[in-house]
């Protein structure tokens, strides 16, 4: 009961963390082509456009999405 | 007479030395097999919950929590030992704990959003952090008073640095002179005992072989794939396939490579390639992985359940 209780925790706390990485790049979903709406927001963030190295930030996240998200 | 037993010596030592050659190089490897001999994490408790970045000795594994915000030290049963960090911007504290790497008495971590290497000792307590302007993209700690580091910005694109303990540049490695957009030069590299560089691009159907003078040995495409495909994104074009994730040698010096979204199997299958640059075998992880990683016994670390799980194999060769 306990390791079934830890089970869907642990599920729900993963489908929030790869949410939290998506909403923290801007994006909205897990579909294909998440990676690139997620980039596309970032870069039309206002708060990204005017901070120094913006771009590289969005960059990174980018790859970093292409890298452990997108299988 | 005498001249025939020495022709037969010397036949003898030539056939004996090119066996040897073949047994070392691995020319001769047809296929490995995984044995998973570990498993670290599951959906069943709390040890991780996102791994990235893992590194080992012989007594313990170390691995990067992104959603954890920590850096995690497990003994070789999988046992959780300690852990440390937090979130925040402060010493030993991260925003998104990445790429792991150590040397014989520390190890470095970076955040993908906090430029500079934090470092700590292997008990994990936080010694200090090499302040580096750039985030980072690959590291490879060469020891403690030298690091190779790719980063992210305009003008450092296509170069391997080589910071020291204080965040100096010692050297610095171009490995790329054409002038690429931010994402296509970007790579993954692994460096061998005798300084030479391996590197695997991440837009890229292209891994190379230079020697510690930069000069290049070798070039080779893999998949044979042409120009990744390319999307414009707001002002910018960037490459939306993701081609090679990662490349490491093994003890014998035999590099692997994690192929990206173009391979057969995404994600999953690793291509094996000798000192010369030759394709020898390529194997499937059972599952998707963002990385690879071989320890000192040659044993190979990826990806479960999305992060929730890292699985150690042994990896049984068979020669031809």
């Amino acid at each position: 009961m306990i390791f079934q209780k830890n089970k869907v925790t642990k599920k729900i706390a993963f489908i929030l963390v790869i949410f939290t990485i998506f909403i923290s790049l801007g994006a909205v979903s897990l579909e294909a082509g998440g990676c690139e709406k997620a980039f596309f927001r970032c870069f039309d963030d206002p708060y990204w456009r005017a901070a120094p190295f913006g771009i590289i930030y969005c960059a990174t996240g980018y790859l970093f999405c292409k890298k452990y998200i997108e299988g | 007479m005498e001249k025939r037993k020495g022709l037969l010596a010397v036949s003898l030592v030539m056939v004996s030395l090119f066996l040897q050659t073949q047994f070392l190089f691995g020319k001769e490897l047809s296929k490995i097999f995984l044995e998973e001999v570990l498993s670290v994490g599951s959906m069943d408790d709390d040890a991780l919950f996102q791994w990235v970045g893992v590194v080992t000795d012989l007594n313990y594994i170390y691995v990067t929590d992104a959603m954890d915000y920590s850096l995690k030290k497990f003994d070789t049963k999988g046992n959780l030992l300690k852990k440390t960090g937090r979130k925040g911007q402060g010493p030993g504290e991260f925003l998104a704990p990445r790429l792991l790497d150590s040397s014989d008495q520390l190890l470095y971590v970076t955040d993908q959003y906090i430029p500079g290497i934090h470092v700590f000792d292997r008990d994990l307590e936080f010694r200090h952090k090499i302040p580096l302007i750039m985030l980072v993209g690959d590291l490879k700690v060469i020891s403690d008073k030298q690091i190779a580091v790719v980063t992210f910005a305009y003008g450092q694109i296509g170069k391997i640095f080589f910071y020291d303990d204080k965040g100096k540049v010692i050297r610095e490695f171009d490995y790329s002179t054409k002038k690429s957009s931010l994402l296509m030069d970007s790579i993954s590299f692994d460096i061998d005992f005798h300084g030479n560089i391996y590197l695997a691009y991440n837009f890229q159907d292209k891994i190379e072989k230079f020697d510690a003078e930069g000069r290049k040995l070798w070039s080779q495409e893999l998949l044979r794939i042409g120009r990744v495909k390319r999307k414009k994104i707001a002002s910018m074009v960037v490459p939306t396939k993701i081609v090679y994730k990662d490349v490491v040698l093994d003890t014998s010096g035999k590099l692997f490579v994690l192929g990206g979204n173009l391979s057969k199997n995404p994600s999953r299958d690793v291509y094996v390639l000798s000192q010369k640059g030759e394709h020898l075998t390529t194997f499937t992880l059972p599952e998707t992985s963002h990385c690879i990683y071989i320890d000192g016994q040659d044993y190979l670390y990826s990806r479960a359940n999305d992060g929730v799980t890292l699985k150690k194999y042994r990896m049984k060769a068979v020669n031809k």
